[in-house]
């Protein structure tokens, strides 16, 4: 069983579900110890709700046109661009999380290389993945703690 | 996570654009994954993301108008190569500045594979890694956590 998120509050379905999945991790059955695979949690059976949407950063590019209002950011090394899309580093003091009103831990990479397609051809890949656990606030002020992936 | 012709430039012709949306707030590409897909240790200079059967939408191209039902499979490891530094600028810029946020972040080397399936197609990558760009991880905080 899975469930993804804890409120902090206030008490809630939502809060008493979030209480379980702590027992659950705290029994090893939860967090702590993965299942050999995970599922996506979206659409899932066991994930009885939504969560909340978390804000976004408040920035983001303005250029190129075709980026324009898109809440992303690119850190990366002055002068570096990745290697397919071109798109340049904006330097290293620059948010990696998609997520505003966030707190927690994020693990960020554009990886590339080659794939090989179900139709014979091999393709160039180019992959921007952020991940970021830990304690985000909604709108309404509410806290809580999940998994979240840029992808 | 993009799919390119070989041999076409910077930028690449694009072939494939599997990603999850946006929300109706703007928040972008961003999907909640299950808690145990993503694991920290070593005191957070290592971490791996293993989750299978991600829903995503395939664009085809950036933004492009149809969306067809896909899903990847992501196996990712990160390994810092250098003792985590203080990054962002807090509050010292406006909300909206890319440095309205403060961080410890270690560069890191990410690497791992991708596959992916629709009807149709289906792709599996060989290693990709964050040779040719940039990767980090380390703790951070924004917005009102600042």
């Amino acid at each position: 069983m899975h469930l993804a998120h804890r409120a902090h509050a206030p008490m809630s379905r939502r809060t008493f579900l979030g209480a379980s999945a702590a027992v659950a991790a705290a029994a090893g059955v939860g967090i702590g110890a993965a299942p050999a695979r995970a599922q996506s949690g979206l659409g899932h059976p066991a994930n009885p709700a939504p969560s909340p949407i978390a804000a976004t950063v408040p920035s983001g590019v303005t250029e190129p046109a075709f980026l324009e209002n898109i809440h992303w950011l690119l850190p990366g090394p002055i002068g570096a661009t990745t290697p397919f899309i071109g798109l340049p580093g904006f330097g290293l003091d620059v948010d990696p999380s998609t997520m505003g009103d966030y707190r927690g831990f994020t693990a960020y990479a554009v990886v590339s290389g080659e794939a090989e397609g179900s139709d014979g051809n091999t393709y160039d890949v180019e992959f921007d993945v952020r991940v970021m656990r830990g304690t985000y606030e909604t709108a309404t002020g509410a806290r809580f703690d999940s998994t979240f992936a840029f992808l | 996570m993009d799919l390119f012709t070989p041999g076409t430039g910077v930028p690449a012709e694009q072939v494939h654009d599997m990603n999850p949306g946006v929300l109706l707030n703007g928040l972008f590409w961003t999907t909640e994954l299950p808690g145990s897909s993503f694991r920290v240790s070593g005191g957070g200079t290592r971490a791996s993301l293993e989750v299978y059967g991600v829903p995503l939408a395939n664009t085809l191209v950036f933004a492009g108008d149809r969306a067809i039902a896909s899903s990847v499979d992501i196996s990712l490891d990160w390994r810092a190569t250098a003792p985590r530094e203080l990054r962002g600028l807090g509050n010292s810029v406006p909300p909206d500045d890319f440095g309205a946020f403060l961080g410890l972040f270690a560069d890191a080397r990410c690497s791992g594979t991708v596959q992916g399936r629709q009807t149709g197609f289906s792709f599996v990558t060989g290693e990709l890694t964050s040779d040719t760009f940039f990767a980090e991880m380390g703790p951070q905080r924004n917005g009102v956590f600042l």
